[in-house]
């Protein structure tokens, strides 16, 4: 499609100017640029594959809706990111508690696909899974609000600057946070130590 | 790691593991150097590594669903149209009465017929002050009023009707 390979040229906010006049073909690029990090963000704050399906359709829901309030002078990754971690926000507050962290049995029986490729090596697949649960366990119980800055920094590998405009906290903030964080994923996971890379 | 304190000097390497993308050359450079000749800090870095390079692999295998995106152009579409009403609505609230297409021609049709009559009109009674008169005769050589009768009688003569002499200055434009 002539189409497709021109408008994957552009970038995420040039895309955004043109959803904002109701260009559907800049909106598709936007969506299968982020829908899966979005899918995988939204798995890990909040669990479940059909919640964070809906919460993938609700953040492109907002940004359809809001695209007036795009300023193009900020980054796209940015305003995308707050309308999902807002979103997350609100769930949290309707859940209020929910269940902290999965067992071994959950893990099990999961939603989480196992990689689609057979090729992949089910006893590494499995441990690594293992190891996520583990990590992700040990998150639950710094809470959302931490949970939240480690899957941004981690897995949306986004950079402080953009976490701190998402998050409203200082960047000092953010940065002391997001060690204190990984130390103490460090002190908890000691034990547990996968190391698929070692022989 | 956890019961020993950790000295200052890998507690700053930890945070600049962390806070990875912004290690200058010269500080990346140290940090290599250290997680040489340090178990604890290397066991943190290979942890950090481990967490992002899982957190990779699970993204990279996530499937959307495909009924989202078909949702997403309907709701667009949607948006667009309303929007479009929007502005239409705004429009005929800013002229204040909805009108039928037909009513409106016949208001056109009335408004062309009022500007062509109104300039027929001023052709053939033109306001006095429309046009200036020109009247530069030398009066040494021909009277005034000698003039004025013969260049009533020329008028006279070309409308077929009498004028009056306010109506001969104010329609013909005449130098000697
Ligand atoms: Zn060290």
């Amino acid at each position: 499609m002539d189409w497709k390979i021109l408008y994957s040229h552009r970038t995420d906010e040039a895309l955004m100017a043109r959803v904002q006049k109701g260009d559907a073909r800049a909106m598709t690029v936007l969506y299968e640029r982020y829908n899966r990090r979005l899918l995988v963000f939204f798995r890990r704050m909040l669990g479940g594959k059909q919640v964070a399906e809906d919460m993938l359709q609700e953040t492109f829901l907002h940004l359809i809706d809001r695209a007036g309030l795009y300023d193009s002078a900020k980054k796209f990754s940015t305003w995308l990111f707050c309308i999902a971690y807002n979103l997350c926000k609100n769930e949290y507050r309707r859940r209020q508690r929910r269940k902290s962290s999965a067992t071994i049995e959950d893990l099990l029986h999961s939603d989480y696909p196992l990689a689609d490729n057979l090729t992949v090596d089910l006893h590494e697949e499995i441990t690594s899974r293992f190891f996520l649960e583990a990590v992700f366990r040990e998150l639950e119980k710094l809470g959302p609000e931490r949970k939240s800055l480690f899957l941004l920094r981690c897995q949306q590998e986004l950079s402080v600057h953009e976490i701190a405009e998402i998050t409203g906290l200082a960047e000092g903030t953010v940065k002391s946070r997001l060690f204190y964080i990984n130390k103490i994923l460090a002190d908890r996971l000691e034990s547990f130590h996968p190391s698929p890379h070692k022989a | 790691m956890n019961n020993v304190k950790t000295p200052k000097a890998c507690l700053q390497i930890q945070k600049d593991i962390v806070l990875g993308a912004y290690l200058s050359y010269s500080t990346n450079k140290a940090l290599k150097e250290h997680l040489k000749t340090c178990p604890a800090c290397r066991a943190f870095a290979e942890l950090q590594a481990n967490i992002k390079d899982r957190l990779t692999a699970e993204q990279s295998a996530q499937s959307p669903p495909e009924r989202t995106l078909k949702q997403l152009h309907l709701h667009l579409a949607d948006r667009l149209q309303e929007r479009n009403a929007t502005a239409w609505r705004r429009l005929r609230q800013l002229l204040a009465f909805r009108m039928r297409f037909d009513h409106a021609m016949a208001a056109v049709i009335v408004v062309i017929c009022f500007v062509w009559g109104l300039g027929r009109l001023h052709t053939i009674y033109p306001p006095k002050s429309a046009k200036p008169i020109k009247y530069h005769a030398d009066q040494s050589v021909i009277e005034t009023a000698q003039a004025t009768l013969l260049l009533r009688a020329a008028a006279e003569q070309k409308l077929g009707r009498p004028i009056s002499e306010d109506s001969l200055y104010s329609r013909f434009t005449f130098t000697m």
